[in-house]
């Protein structure tokens, strides 16, 4: 266990340095400040043996779409090839987010090798960004890119990169990401090969199934195993008005935890779907989260659950259900009906509910105004955290914008930013000082309970308490965002 | 040697540590004399205690070494101590109103994001000590709303109110328009004088809110102790004839007058581990290994940095006690695998070694003082590296038997090994956390650590070095002589140093250079006023850096400006452009000359250049070290014992060859020699290892 502890501490630092420097080179602030992707290393047998991630939605999918890539091109895989797709239904998540491969040979012989997984600017559809609050299929949020070679054996395939590059409206950042990621994996495939120079393929094979099934064990070890009987939850919320559930059953069996989501809502003609790989990275994250050590993200963690994901539900719609929405949204309900199916469960008891990201917007130039469109993400505060401090952990890596850049850079003036003295939340206000924008409001909304809200003041005055399209943000004008709070007021004490 | 015609007037760097206090006092002819002493609770008894040991060392008394010292450089961890411990003054801040919470929100940066468990650091600044003002400016610097000096003048007495006795003052867009801050500077004169204030244009005048508030923040809070204490020290001195300069260690590798370093105490933070950098580049350019990645192994940690052409990396993106201080600061990145690393088994049966540490007390399970569980020091004991009875120079006696039992007992029983599998074990999990730590360094910056030399400092550094040069791929490891004293070597190296920072936004094709120049004129122009020292300065250099990314990236990269003149002209730009787009290349293995470059920062070192320091190269003896040679042991490099010759370190001559295996013994030090290295004793008696290198390919030294 020893040689393998240390060999599989060398395969972990291939994949934190390649996500690392990812964030650092990439022309994204999705990436660069939000940390929208996952780097990981897997083997020959597509098992994950090291995922560096900071986003939950990445957890399941950067495996299964490089199962899909795997699948579609079978045995026609050379050295040299890079494999890209960016479909929710080919192993996916949501629309706009890039899986790219590089299988690396030794020998002839497939070992390990590095993937990215990334959220991108923007791939087409109907809005800059792709969150179509009104979304009812998948075309209106994104080009669906499936399985294809960017590079055949070490050669850029330019008709492809064309392609790529003329179904954005932002092809500056998205060729300067997409050149990061290449740059990324070839560093890490350069890595690897001199790791398998040091340890064998066959004698990695073997360290990393010891390491698998430690991982496991440790997690399972904490995870609960006193749902007697099975755990169960519903969690309702909102779409646009119409009534939503995730429910689910947590029960352990044999040898893992066996999470079933019968009893949820069928799939939605809104952008509230969740894939198959999205709503196990939900169901998943906030059980990590609750671990007293942070486990290795691989196959051994991966196995602990299984899944019943009932078929054209909202946790494994059938195509052409679009899913935008699925992370932000149905992910923080699905995480939320977990935790609370767990609640009597020692381990979880004290941490209560997981708050997702809370109200943002995507903020871009009238549609039709100019060729290059470079939409902003903007998540300017967090719902703060129940327990603990800071966000909460489906808030992911992200780091709040400053206030000087976004003046600097995007020309908002934000005004304040400071606890609510009401219930310790969070309220951000900013104040457009450019030209008039439009803005895509997304945020979580439910009957009973309060997840944020957006107001508008000035011209238009409006308060927001759910999602909505194309609202516009003009000149002058002020938005508030509010973030839900522990409840009582901020404490003045600390 | 005596104090009077043949030696002196000596130039005293003095360091202090948790556990000791190191003094190097050095002449203009190279003879060097240094000490350690045990540090004290007022760190001021310390100092004087060192320099009184040197000076008898040196044959003469504490004033008489003192009267003729120009210069005193001290180290010291007053300011790092306060922020550690939260033991700072009463700190209020004045802030733009609207966002006072800043400082809270550290923007969303949790040191774990999967934990929910985690509690938010120590408010050094409670939130009824933030006060919002009314008052803004926009991103030009032009005033939207005026400073409200009444409400200025009701905090300021609020606080008096409170006994607060710092105030840090940090505005939005101060670094483009000083007045307000300025301003509120002199109501503080007018209203509560003995406030310490900190304001954050002259702190760190940069852009991003934050950072820059935290920095200042952090300021306010570690400057009255540090004035207090430099105060206090300096007063000793002068107590005891002392009529020489007084500079402070600072972390950017430079020293500071007192006047300057109470001020910006932040400055001073980490000063120790920056002096131990400092003088490995002064040990790589004396002993011809320009490139090194020193590693400073300690009681509770593993510290390591690299150096490229003999400059140490800086980092703006420092956190210290979980306080973001945006300064330029060396870079040194901290692990937690010291000698007091506990080894224990998790709950699924793997062993794991740290982060906790035993500490001082109760310590390692054979300081004898009630510790039982396994350590580093332990194994290292066990498997014969270091000697029980010459620890610390035989100060200290270690118990063998209680480390073998904590090593049995803890470890090699529950998991069925033999006491030496397990401590070979422990050892290995240990060297390879450590060459991991070396391996984030190097690669994080784009370089391959096959190129570099490893320096070894702290106790237990030169135990473990050889064994991460052959993980690492390493050819050379070095050990200084003075590697007890490391850091108080450093401070009498180091030269003068100030840097000014300045925001200045711009895309690169519409560069305005008259505007550049003017900036970095007026910054050489303050930085001078900033530097003093003017009795020890032989010269000085300013060094211009611009912080450059492609546009629309979130990093930048810092490149330094090509220009041999004062004046930035286009083609300096050119040059500096084209070394930018070299360094993100070697930085991120992507470059793009075809992408728009924007310009974020200037900054400028101005250093102060002082007398280098002198050290004689001795010729060579003879190569056999037999004279040195005090004993043999049984040692464990596997799982069968070998013995092992070692040698006592102070007998160790200039051009002593030790092939391994060996252990070299001197005061504060243990240098082990694995099979299949050699050690040379070099002309200013650092041990240099040869590492015989595996077959190619087998090391992991990350060939990026």
């Amino acid at each position: 266990m020893i040689e393998a502890q240390v060999a599989y501490s060398k395969l972990e630092a291939v994949s934190r340095e390649m996500g690392e420097r990812f964030q650092r080179i990439s022309r994204s602030p999705l990436i660069a400040q939000d940390r929208a992707f996952a780097a990981a290393v897997m083997t020959s047998d597509m098992e994950l043996a090291a995922q560096h991630q900071l986003e939950a939605g990445h957890l399941f999918a950067l495996k299964e779409s490089v199962a899909a890539l795997f699948d579609y091109f079978s045995f026609d895989i050379a050295e040299g090839d890079i494999l890209l797709t960016a479909d929710p239904y080919s192993g996916g998540t949501q629309a706009q987010t890039i899986t790219m491969a590089a299988p690396l040979f030794y020998e002839g012989e497939l070992i390990l090798f590095p993937v990215l997984r990334a959220q991108m600017a923007d791939m087409s559809g109907e809005y800059p960004g792709g969150f179509h609050p009104d979304a009812f299929e998948v075309w209106q949020e994104s080009v669906r890119v499936t399985p294809l070679k960017l590079y055949k054996q070490g050669v850029k395939q330019r008709d492809l990169w064309n392609f790529l590059l003329a179904n954005t409206r932002a092809p500056s950042v998205l060729e300067a990401d997409l050149e990061a990621m290449h740059a990324c994996l070839q560093t890490a495939q350069k890595q690897l090969l001199q790791l398998n120079g040091q340890i064998p393929a066959e004698k990695m094979e073997n360290y990393l199934e010891e390491i698998f099934q430690y991982t496991r064990q440790q997690a399972l070890r904490e995870l609960p195993s006193e749902l007697e009987p099975a755990g169960q939850a519903s969690v309702s919320f909102q779409a646009d008005g119409e009534p939503l559930a995730v429910a689910v059953t947590i029960q352990q069996i044999e040898d893992g935890l066996h999470l079933d989501f019968s009893g949820t809502s069928v799939q939605t003609n809104a952008p509230f779907n969740m894939t198959r790989a999205s709503a196990k990275a939900y169901a998943v994250w906030p059980l990590i989260a609750a671990l007293k050590e942070e486990p290795s993200l691989n196959e051994g963690l991966l196995s602990a659950f299984t899944f019943t994901l009932p078929e054209g539900s909202l946790v494994s719609p059938n195509l052409p259900a679009a899913t935008a929405f699925s992370g932000i949204i149905t992910g923080h309900f699905t995480a939320e009906a977990v935790m609370a199916a767990c609640h009597d469960f020692e381990g979880t008891r004290d941490i209560d509910p997981v708050h997702g990201p809370g109200p943002q917007a995507v903020l871009f130039p009238p549609i039709g105004t100019e060729r290059e469109i470079e939409p902003l993400f903007l998540i300017p505060g967090y719902p703060r955290s129940p327990e603990g401090m800071g966000p909460p952990a489906l808030f992911g890596g992200r780091r709040l914008v400053s206030a000087e850049e976004l003046e600097v850079h995007y020309g908002f003036r934000m005004t304040s930013r400071e606890w609510k003295e009401e219930d310790g939340g969070m309220a951000v206000s900013i104040q457009n000082d450019g030209q008039d924008v439009m803005m895509n409001i997304l945020m979580p909304e439910a009957a009973n309970r309060y997840y944020g809200h957006v107001e508008r003041t000035m011209e238009n005055p409006f308060t927001f308490t759910r999602s909505a399209a194309e609202e516009r943000f003009g000149t002058g004008e002020e938005v508030t965002f509010y973030y839900p709070g522990k409840g009582g007021a901020a404490d003045e004490s600390k | 040697m005596a104090v009077g015609e043949e030696a002196g007037p000596w130039v005293i760097g003095v360091d202090v540590g948790g556990t000791f206090t190191d003094v190097v006092a050095v002449d203009p002819r190279g003879n060097m004399v240094t000490t350690k002493t045990p540090s004290t609770p007022d760190q001021s008894d310390g100092v004087v205690d060192g320099i009184e040991k040197v000076a008898e060392k040196a044959g003469g008394t504490l004033s008489g070494m003192l009267s003729a010292c120009p210069l005193i450089v001290h180290g010291t961890t007053v300011a790092t101590n306060t922020l550690l411990e939260y033991q700072g003054a009463k700190t209020g801040l004045l802030t733009t109103e609207g966002f006072r919470d800043e400082i809270e929100f550290r923007r969303a940066y949790k040191e774990s994001v999967f934990s929910a468990r985690l509690q938010s650091p120590y408010q050094i600044v409670p939130r009824r000590f933030r006060i919002g003002i009314p008052e803004r400016l926009d991103q030009e610097g032009n005033v939207l709303t005026e400073l409200d000096e009444n409400a200025v003048r009701q905090a300021l007495r609020e606080f008096q109110k409170e006994g607060i006795e710092a105030v840090a003052v940090s505005f939005l867009f101060s670094f483009v328009n000083s007045e307000h801050e300025q301003r509120v500077y002199e109501l503080v004169q007018e209203e509560a004088p003995e406030m310490f204030v900190s304001l954050s244009h002259e702190v760190l005048p940069q852009i991003r809110e934050f950072e820059r508030v935290s920095t200042t923040v952090v300021n306010a809070y570690t400057g009255p102790g540090m004035q207090s204490y430099l105060n206090h020290l300096e007063t000793r001195l002068r107590g005891h004839q002392f009529e020489g300069e007084l500079f402070v260690m600072q972390s950017n590798g430079g020293v500071q007058n007192v006047v300057q370093s109470g001020k910006f105490a932040a400055g001073g933070l980490l000063s120790g581990p920056a002096g131990g950098v400092t003088a490995a580049s002064f040990i790589g350019a004396r002993s011809g290994h320009p490139n090194l990645i020193t590693v400073d192994m300690g009681g509770t940690s593993y510290d390591v940095s690299v150096i490229e052409n003999l400059e140490p990396t800086v980092t703006t993106e420092s956190w210290i006690s979980r306080y973001r201080v945006a300064l330029p600061m060396m870079d040194i990145h901290t692990v937690g695998s010291g000698g007091g690393s506990i080894a224990w088994i998790d709950n699924g049966g793997a062993l794991q070694v740290g982060p906790k540490s035993a500490g001082a007390v109760p310590g390692p399970a054979c300081y004898a003082q009630g510790g039982t569980e396994p350590t580093v020091t332990d194994v290292n004991v066990f498997l014969g590296y270091i000697n029980p009875g010459h620890f610390l120079g035989g100060e200290m006696k270690l118990d063998a038997d209680l480390a073998e039992k904590a090593i049995r007992t803890n470890i090699a029983e529950p998991l069925g090994l033999s006491t030496v599998e397990a401590a070979l074990a422990i050892s290995e999990i240990v060297n390879n956390d450590m060459s991991n730590a070396v391996r984030f360094v190097t690669t994080q910056r784009g370089f391959d650590p096959r190129s570099f030399s490893l320096l070894a400092m702290g106790g237990a550094g030169a135990i473990h070095a050889g064994r991460q040069a052959e993980d690492l791929g390493i050819n050379t490891v070095v050990i200084p002589l003075q590697a007890p004293v490391f850091s108080a070597l450093g401070d009498v190296a180091a030269n003068l140093k100030v840097t000014e920072l300045k925001t200045r936004f711009e895309r690169l094709q519409d560069i305005d250079l008259e505007g550049m120049n003017a900036d970095f004129e007026k910054m050489e122009k303050t930085a001078r006023e900033k530097l003093g020292g003017g009795d020890v300065v032989r010269q000085f250099e300013a060094h211009r850096y611009v912080a450059m990314r492609y546009a629309g990236e979130v990093h930048e990269v810092t490149v330094p400006v090509r220009s041999r003149t004062k004046r930035i002209t286009a083609l300096n730009m050119e040059a500096t452009l084209s070394d930018f787009h070299a360094l993100h290349e070697r930085l991120y293995a992507h470059k793009d000359l075809s992408q728009d470059v924007e310009i974020l920062n200037l900054s400028l070192d101005l250093i102060g250049v002082r007398e280098r320091l002198p050290m004689e190269e001795e010729a060579f003896a003879a190569e056999d070290p037999a004279p040195a040679k005090i004993g043999e042991r049984n040692m464990y490099f596997s799982e069968e014992p070998a013995i092992v010759p070692f040698y006592d370190g102070s007998w160790l001559q200039p051009g002593n060859l030790i092939e391994g295996p060996g252990v070299i013994e001197q005061w504060g030090t243990t240098i082990v020699v694995y099979p299949n290295q050699e050690a040379l004793i070099d002309a200013y008696r650092n041990c240099v290892i040869e590492v015989k290198q595996m077959e190619s390919g087998l090391q992991t030294g990350w060939n990026t």
